[in-house]
């Protein structure tokens, strides 16, 4: 079942805009609520039946869909939750993939807008010496899409036990010698501590490391998912579930839990930890989407990724470098510093 | 090649500049590069050996802009080894600058067997007494030697060094290159590492309420280690001059030793 989010007043495809929190129809300036929209959003949801192939064998070709708008497969892959028609552009989302364990508890909207993203990114590229010149160009820009990525976010219960040596150095001074006093101390620290909403993504194809810089999220943001929020975005459901997630995550808080710890130690020349050991609960895992623009490209025969937070604007990826700009500054700081180290040496050596 | 020029700008400028340095220097008014350098009056020297020095002394001079002078004896006249450095210097005129200006005289006297550096004018600060020591201290034993030839090298290329920086070692393309090499290599990778990007969470981002709860908290006195050390007293008067005054009341420092 394909649900394409039609405006009330005219009947063509509404999108979420971001920069308003609500949906707005590009044609007639139509604006919806989300929660307006998922309310009456029956009226407007065409029957059509959900699309799935079946053939003889009772083999399911998931990714048989038809847009509500042109009746044009949808091609999308088993994961896709959400995606835009490629010949009209009107926005569907795959209700029939959001059930039970699939349904996203959370969300948080995108409040960057494509416009705003782009620009963004034009600034970033800008902002980097060795970029090539062919990134800066506008065009660059717009093969920019928003993507809803499927996150786990978790609360934890922490604990950790440090058994430490540490010691207080004195210097005292007494006629030609100097006396060093070292007080020796036994350590011991055991604290406590919740980590709520550390976020790991559950997608396959984002990659883990692009995902941790884009953090952090504002979490006052954090809305009940509804599914108007993904209309005119890409989105797609978890690859992977809370258990499997799990271990990256408690590593991450084991991490924070023993720094915290660590750092109660103070007010000592040396601390030498002699043990440890963490403790951890895990309290809850919420299925929670969150917004991001992203631009993929091959430069040179290599693929790069090129995210944008889409709640923050934080910017996330290696801009790629040009060989020619490198030598170019290489050569001439060279230049230069032979130049004025050879002078140094003849005037003041 | 338009963007090369961009990048070449800067050095050109400064070589532009830097280049009108040298005027700001005054030339010397006394020293008399064709005049006698050498006075070997115990005969310790070669007449081959004499001109080497002489024109090793005028090289110098003109590098160090001290009047560099040489002389040995049999003879002090009757004056202590010190007296007759200083005043041979003040009654020949000697100095770079003017009479009695910036200069060094080394002294064999072979009658007290003692050798005496003596500084005037600029060359009193400019060689301190620890210079001066660290001089005699290398050639003294070539004295012993009778290798009078290698002493008087020792003492030339010493003054020489006296005036040593960190740019000296500039006047040297290779190390100017590899520094401008290292230069030119950090900045490029500073430049490509600036386009990573920076992880903005911590410990605390997720942390509830911002702060741990500490349940034990135990800080325990064990014990004390003492360690005794004997502070050595640096007598090393780096720097320090200390100055006397010739027969005819000019300025001079430097010291000697026996050998």
């Amino acid at each position: 079942m394909i649900e394409t989010y039609k405006c009330k007043g005219c009947g063509a495809p509404i999108e979420f805009d971001g920069s308003k929190g609500e949906l707005v129809c590009e044609y007639c300036g139509t604006h919806m609520s989300v929660k307006e929209m998922e309310q009456s959003g029956e009226k407007y949801d065409s029957q059509v039946e959900d699309e799935t192939v079946q053939d003889d064998n009772n083999k399911t070709d998931v990714n048989g869909y038809k847009c509500q708008s042109c009746g044009a497969e949808l091609i999308t892959d088993d994961k896709t939750t959400a995606t835009v028609c490629s010949f009209c552009g009107s926005s569907a989302v795959i209700k029939g993939r959001f059930t039970g364990e699939t349904m996203p508890a959370k969300i948080i909207p995108f409040s960057i807008t494509k416009d705003k993203a782009k620009d963004l990114f034009r600034q970033w590229c800008r902002k980097g010496i060795l970029t090539p010149s062919m990134f800066k160009k506008s065009a660059f820009a717009d093969n920019m899409t928003g993507i809803y990525v499927p996150f786990w976010l978790y609360d934890y219960g922490a604990g950790c036990h440090i058994d430490a040596h540490a010691t207080k150095v004195r210097h005292q001074r007494q006629g030609d010698y100097e006396i060093t006093h070292t007080d020796h101390f036994k350590v011991v620290r055991d604290g406590e501590a919740d980590f709520t909403l550390v976020p790991a993504d559950a997608s396959e194809k984002m990659p883990d490391e692009t995902m941790d810089l884009l953090e952090p999220y504002n979490y006052s943001n954090l809305q009940d998912f509804k599914m108007p929020y993904l209309s005119g975005f890409l989105s797609e459901k978890y690859s992977y579930d809370s258990n499997q997630m799990a271990p990256r995550v408690e590593q991450r808080v084991r991490s924070y839990i023993f720094r915290e710890v660590r750092n109660s130690i103070t007010g000592y020349s040396t601390v030498n930890i002699v043990g440890s050991n963490t403790r951890l609960k895990r309290k809850r895992a919420v299925y929670t989407l969150l917004p991001v623009w992203m631009i993929t490209y091959r430069y040179k025969n290599e693929n790069h990724i090129l995210a944008i937070n889409g709640q923050t604007g934080k910017q996330v990826g290696t801009l790629p470098k040009s060989k020619e700009k490198m030598l170019g500054w290489f050569g001439g700081i060279f230049a230069g510093t032979f130049a004025i180290l050879m002078i140094l040496g003849g005037f003041l050596g | 090649m338009i963007k090369k020029g961009k990048y070449l700008l800067v050095p050109m400028l400064s070589l532009i500049i830097l280049s009108a340095a040298p005027n700001v220097y005054g030339d010397s008014i006394n020293y008399d590069e064709n005049g006698q350098k050498v006075y070997d009056y115990a005969e310790l020297l070669s007449d081959s050996e004499e001109r080497e020095i002489t024109e090793k002394l005028v090289e110098t001079s003109k590098e160090t802009k001290l009047d560099l002078v040489v002389v040995t004896t049999n003879d002090t006249q009757g004056k202590s080894t010190s007296l007759y450095a200083d005043d041979f210097y003040d009654d020949n005129g000697f100095g770079y600058d003017k009479k009695y200006g910036d200069g060094v005289l080394l002294l064999i006297d072979m009658e007290h067997r003692e050798v005496f550096i003596s500084t005037a004018g600029d060359a009193i600060s400019r060689v301190s007494d620890s210079d001066v020591e660290d001089i005699l201290d290398e050639i003294a034993p070539f004295l012993t030697n009778e290798s009078y030839m290698q002493a008087v090298e020792e003492f030339i290329e010493g003054i020489d060094d006296i005036d040593d920086n960190a740019f000296t070692y500039l006047r040297n393309p290779i190390i100017s290159l590899l520094i401008a090499l290292a230069v030119a290599g950090a900045a490029v990778f500073i430049m490509s590492m600036s386009s990573k990007t920076k992880v903005t969470v911590g410990s605390t981002t997720y942390l509830e309420g911002g702060r741990i709860k500490l349940g034990a908290r135990i800080d325990h006195f064990t014990h004390t280690t003492t360690t005794r050390r004997k502070i050595e007293n640096d007598n090393n008067h780096s720097g320090s001059s200390s100055v006397r005054t010739s027969s005819s009341g000019h300025s001079h420092g430097g010291g000697g030793k026996s050998f």
